[in-house]
């Protein structure tokens, strides 16, 4: 096969992959943006959205698309009620006691997901309407699949940029972002900010998980892919959108390079190489504003 | 009637009772000042009047309304608007969007309204983006228009957060040290448009100042607070020949 056609392929799927970590990505920042926590239990609420989505199409029989977006909205309201009942009673904690209670969540979820009936430790596969169907692009050949991560991808990412700088919500959660004080005193009710956020936070991670589900399965541990979306987001500057997705499409891509080109295993740790590589040139990652603290 | 009125206000704060036994009522259209050496309680008591801390004791009634309790995000609903001591502003915003950001409480229209952008929606946003304008004019900020605020000095950042007020158009609005960090130009302009907040735009103004000559120019009553507790109350005059005054200010 032509080395140059192989090249691409690789670099098709590498960015499919690296939209679902932009996802995953994007749900870390715009937690953290507005609340200034790092939620560690991301990947569990995109594990539990694929979870409610399987449960939806393929033990409900309710039919794909709007089975998906019930179990986008049900991860929301999830996200929403997890925020009320564990992060707003720590409101004014130190930001370390937040951040570790993110990572009990992520364990509780796992565990308590394991218990349920019919979800459990098995590997369950999410029917899926493009499953197996390719699409030929010149020389190429890119399944419906990858092309349905990218297309959907943009046009979310889309939306949300209109999001937030249109609708008066959206501005009203980048005030949020940018000082809370200040948007609280021009009458923005910050906890329902809080609560709207992680809503939207948990609904973007729900699609990654069935975005993610053809190509890795539903199943209880599908979320440590944060940890690679982990890094994406770092490298993007943590608190920028834009960057969020450019970090998670650059690891994608740089994984699937690795696997084809260079030796065994190195894939595993290529996300974390480039990490380290950008972080020694631009600390403050590749999107990210430096800030001096003055003291 | 008085258009605010403190009542035997008190926080503390572990054993320190930052503020004490504060009483006072503002009359519409008044400009009254809080004076006191540093720690004297004076932003203390504004941040209870804004309900960022709840008061151990006593209450405070805002144009006939009890607002000792309600959330701080209705402060402003309630009709008052403040500034803060070290500046609290959208930073990586325009000074255009920060002072559109003023206008929230006055928005009506709901989420699926704004997700449309009807009609309704529109006509909101133009009436919100003339009354800006006006705030532009009012304190000459024009050539700062789309500049980010980040990269504004600091008095005109100062000015940026006055007019993010304003475009709130409170009927009382709290200033905690209007002139800090301010030079003698700025400060000249700050009494003109503080006369003319009262005189031109109907509002009530209570200040927290050091610049005494500005209290003098502006006020019509002031407040001198130390250790959390009133020292003296009344005209400038007053209160500057009142002797606790003085000796809480030299130390004795």
């Amino acid at each position: 096969m032509d080395p140059l056609i192989v090249f691409l392929q690789a670099v098709v799927s590498g960015i499919s992959i690296g939209c679902i970590y932009a996802l995953v990505a994007l749900g870390f920042v715009l937690i953290y943006k507005a609340t200034e926590v790092v939620n560690f239990a991301q990947g569990e609420l995109m594990m539990v959205g694929a979870f409610f989505a399987y449960t939806l199409v393929d033990l409900g029989g309710v039919p794909f698309v709007p089975g998906v977006l019930l179990a986008l909205l049900a991860t929301a309201a999830f996200g929403v009620i997890l925020n009320h009942l564990l992060l707003r009673p720590l409101i004014g904690s130190p930001a370390f006691t937040i951040v570790l209670a993110t990572v009990a969540v992520s364990t509780l979820l796992r565990a308590v997901v394991a218990m349920i009936p019919g979800w459990g430790v098995e590997t369950h596969r999410l029917s899926n309407p493009l499953a197996g169907q390719v699409v030929p692009i010149g020389k190429l050949v890119v399944s419906a699949e990858h092309l349905m991560v990218i297309a959907v991808t943009v046009v979310l990412v889309g939306a949300l940029y209109l999001f937030f700088s249109l609708a008066r919500v959206g501005v009203a959660l980048q005030a949020t972002s940018q000082n809370q004080l200040a948007a609280g005193y021009s009458g923005i009710d910050i906890r329902r900010m809080f609560g709207l956020i992680w809503g939207i936070s948990a609904a973007v991670a729900a699609l990654a998980g069935v975005l993610l589900a053809p190509a890795a399965f539903v199943h209880v541990n599908m979320g440590y892919i944060g940890l690679k979306a982990f890094p994406a987001a770092v490298l993007g500057g943590f608190g920028s959108l834009p960057g969020a997705v450019v970090g998670g499409l650059i690891i994608g891509v740089v994984e699937e390079l690795a696997g084809l080109y260079a030796p065994e295993g190195v894939k595993n740790v290529a996300a974390y190489v480039v990490l380290l590589a950008v972080l020694m040139v631009r600390p403050q990652g590749l999107f990210g504003i430096s800030k001096r603290v003055r003291v | 009637m008085a258009v605010l009125s403190v009542s035997d206000v008190g926080i503390s704060f572990g054993g320190l009772r930052a503020v004490d036994g504060i009483s006072f009522g503002v009359e519409p259209r008044e400009i009254f000042a809080i004076i006191g050496p540093n720690g004297a309680g004076k932003t203390t008591l504004f941040n209870v009047i804004s309900r960022i801390y709840e008061p151990s004791t006593g209450s405070i009634v805002f144009d006939g309304r009890d607002i000792t309790r309600i959330p701080p995000h209705d402060v402003v609903r309630a009709g008052i608007a403040r500034t803060f001591q070290n500046i609290n502003l959208f930073d990586n915003a325009t000074v255009l969007d920060n002072l559109m950001l003023g206008r929230y409480r006055h928005h009506r229209s709901g989420v699926l309204r704004q997700t449309l952008f009807t009609p309704f929606v529109r006509r909101e946003k133009l009436a919100d983006r003339r009354k800006v304008e006006e705030v532009i004019d009012f304190l000459e900020l024009g050539k700062y228009r789309d500049v980010l605020v980040a990269g504004l000095p600091y008095g005109v950042r100062k000015i940026v957060e006055l007019g993010r007020a304003l475009a709130a158009e409170p009927r009382l609005i709290l200033l905690d040290e209007p002139s800090s960090g301010l030079n003698v130009e700025e400060t000249r302009d700050m009494v003109f448009w503080i006369q003319d907040m009262r005189d031109d735009l109907d509002m009530t103004v209570i200040m927290i100042e050091h610049d005494m000559s500005l209290v003098s120019a502006v006020s019509d009553r002031v407040l001198a607070m130390s250790s959390g507790r009133m020292l003296a109350l009344g005209t400038p005059g007053e209160v500057q020949r009142d002797p606790g005054v003085a000796a809480a200010y030299l130390g004795g």
